[in-house]
């Protein structure tokens, strides 16, 4: 799975909540992306999640494609305070439907639910855009970690169940997949 | 061996959200508003232009002369970039005059290096399309200090990059907009170099004291698993820690200039890098070896949650080897940690490090106080703590 958004929404507050339920008031900015993991344990089944959180600078836009390629998942963030963060967020959306993966689920989450008072985006205008985009829809707070893991967990649900490995192979996230290691080296 | 450039060029308005279909609406509106109270908002921000400046001016001037150095970066037509304390905006006219200064004697058909008196040493540096400048209160290598900064800045950007942002979007273009979120590399660069005994010595690399076997089994290790993997591009393999260097691999046809590495050691040296369970994956540009393309650099601290410090670091020329240097990783550190006795001095090693002792190179000299050695050849230094 993939984060993507506008930078300083949160990102990786809402994946560090995710994964070490912690909160950091001042988060430095990502550096390139950082991959994480975490195991959950629905009824069902055992679901591993494998996790890149991207860096929102515009430096890196390029390098996106890199990492939502082989994702079955997205999570694209916005910062209910931040009007520009949305737009973005928008075009986020249009990215992955025209590039990633056909079968990708995305959700969406409106970050920093926590800071209503401040709020320019309103609840019915991102659920709005998510219902006709098919989207999962969420407001989030990392730090009050309201709906953090929900939001996970909802995509956990529309995931495909069983076998999907296979086809995931050439992607960016099958950490499964030994290296062919031989003898000898010139390396050193 | 090619180098491949991410992404390769820059995404003419990925950048610019809201430029799309509602954008000249949305302006046009907001135009409108402005224009109704234009005036006394101009009187207003005048008001408290000036009111700021008398306040701070000449109290920033005063705290800038206490600092032992400050730096400046801008751009050929003075916008400012970054400084290293304080606020750019702050210090707008500061980076005009140094501005003007350096184009007053490019006009004349010369270049402007240095400016000195007594107490403070004024160095510059104009690498089109940037401008560097550094004010110190000590005039040691200042020159060295500013290609480290302009280097700093093209491992971010690369050359082609930072080139080619200011033709397609103009001089005026704030640079700011593609560092973001880097100030405090470029900061760190800066005060990393200035406080380690390593710049009295040319670009060099710190190295850290661990026993010669337990290096010896590190370096045999690394290079094993990195050379097993067979990841053809995936270059260089370096163990750090405490911004000193453990241990560096390389294939063979291939070297690392120091200064690189100290860009490399400056990068994963923050903060934000330094998570356990967690990797990163990032493009960085080692401007010594190439600087029109990028590496991509694998970051793991593999033992973040014992507490051990050790970062290790995988560079290779291919974006999509992530899967793969994250093998060579597991690999690595399985075999380290299947020696219990060598992880057992690592971990302490690099704990809780010693300085060299002067012992190590014999008791013949009564007199000794302390040493540096450089190794000439790998630029590796040695420092020793004081009798």
């Amino acid at each position: 799975m993939v984060l993507l958004g506008e930078s300083a929404v949160g990102k990786s507050s809402l994946v560090l909540r995710f994964v070490k339920g912690q909160f950091h008031e001042y988060q430095e900015s990502t550096i390139g992306a950082a991959f994480l993991t975490q195991t959950v344990c629905l009824e069902e089944a055992t679901v591993k999640f494998e996790i890149w959180d991207t860096a929102g600078q515009e430096r890196y836009h390029s390098l996106a494609p890199m990492y939502y390629r082989g994702s079955q998942a997205a999570i694209v963030v916005y910062d209910i305070t931040n009007q520009e963060s949305f737009q973005k967020a928008k075009n986020w959306v249009k990215e992955l439907q025209r590039q990633a993966s056909p079968n990708i689920v995305i959700a969406l989450a409106g970050n920093k639910a926590d800071m209503a008072n401040k709020r320019v985006v309103e609840y019915e205008e991102a659920n709005a855009y998510a219902e006709e985009n098919a989207l999962l829809f969420m407001e989030t707070s990392a730090k009050t970690s309201m709906n953090v893991n929900d939001v996970f967990m909802a995509i956990a649900k529309k995931l495909p169940v069983g076998p999907t490995q296979g086809q995931d192979s050439q992607g960016t996230v099958d950490m499964n997949q030994p290296q062919q290691q031989s003898k000898g080296s010139c390396c050193k | 061996m090619e180098i491949e450039v991410p992404g390769g060029s820059l995404n003419p308005g990925s950048g610019e959200s809201g430029v799309g279909e509602s954008g000249s609406e949305k302006s046009f509106s907001v135009l409108q508003v402005d224009l109704a109270d234009e005036e006394s908002e101009r009187e207003n921000e005048k008001y408290l232009d000036e009111e700021k400046e008398e306040e701070t001016a000449e109290h920033l001037l005063e705290r800038l002369m206490q600092l032992p150095y400050q730096v400046f970066i801008l751009s050929e037509s003075g916008r400012p970039i970054f400084v290293n304390s304080g606020n750019e905006e702050q210090l707008c006219s500061l980076f005009a005059v140094i501005g003007i200064f350096v184009e007053r004697i490019r006009l004349w058909g010369d270049n402007l290096i240095t400016i000195s008196s007594n107490n403070k040493h004024i160095q510059f540096l104009h690498k089109s399309p940037l401008i560097f400048c550094i004010v110190s209160k000590y005039p040691e290598k200042l020159d060295e200090q500013l290609d480290v900064l302009f280097e700093q800045i093209l491992s971010i950007l690369s050359k082609s990059q930072l080139e080619n942002v200011y033709k397609k979007k103009g001089d005026n273009y704030d640079l700011r907009k593609l560092l973001r979120g880097t100030d405090r590399l470029i900061e760190s660069s800066v005060s990393s170099w200035r406080g380690s005994p390593i710049s009295f010595v040319d670009s060099s690399i710190s190295v850290i004291p661990m026993n010669p076997s337990d290096r010896e089994f590190l370096a045999n290790t690394m290079a094993g698993s990195l050379g097993a993997a067979k990841l053809e591009g995936a270059l260089f393999g370096i163990m750090i820690a405490h911004r000193q260097i453990a241990s560096y691999v390389r294939f063979k046809k291939y070297i690392m200039h120091p200064r690189d590495m100290n860009i490399v050691i400056n990068l994963v040296s923050d903060k934000s890098l330094q998570l356990s369970d967690a990797s990163t994956w990032t493009p960085i540009c080692l401007p010594k070896f190439n600087d029109t393309g990028f590496f991509y650099a694998y970051i793991s601290y593999p033992w973040q949650s014992q507490n051990i410090p050790a970062c290790l670091v995988l560079l290779s020329v291919k974006r999509d080897h992530f899967d793969g240097l994250n093998e060579v990783k597991k690999s690595i550190v399985e075999k380290l940690e299947g020696n219990s006795k060598f992880f057992q001095n690592f971990s302490a090693a690099v704990i809780c490090p010693n300085l060299f002792n002067i012992s190590q190179i014999g008791n013949f000299n009564e007199s000794l106080w302390s040493f540096i050695y450089l190794n000439h050849s790998s630029k590796q230094v040695c420092i020793s703590a004081s009798k």
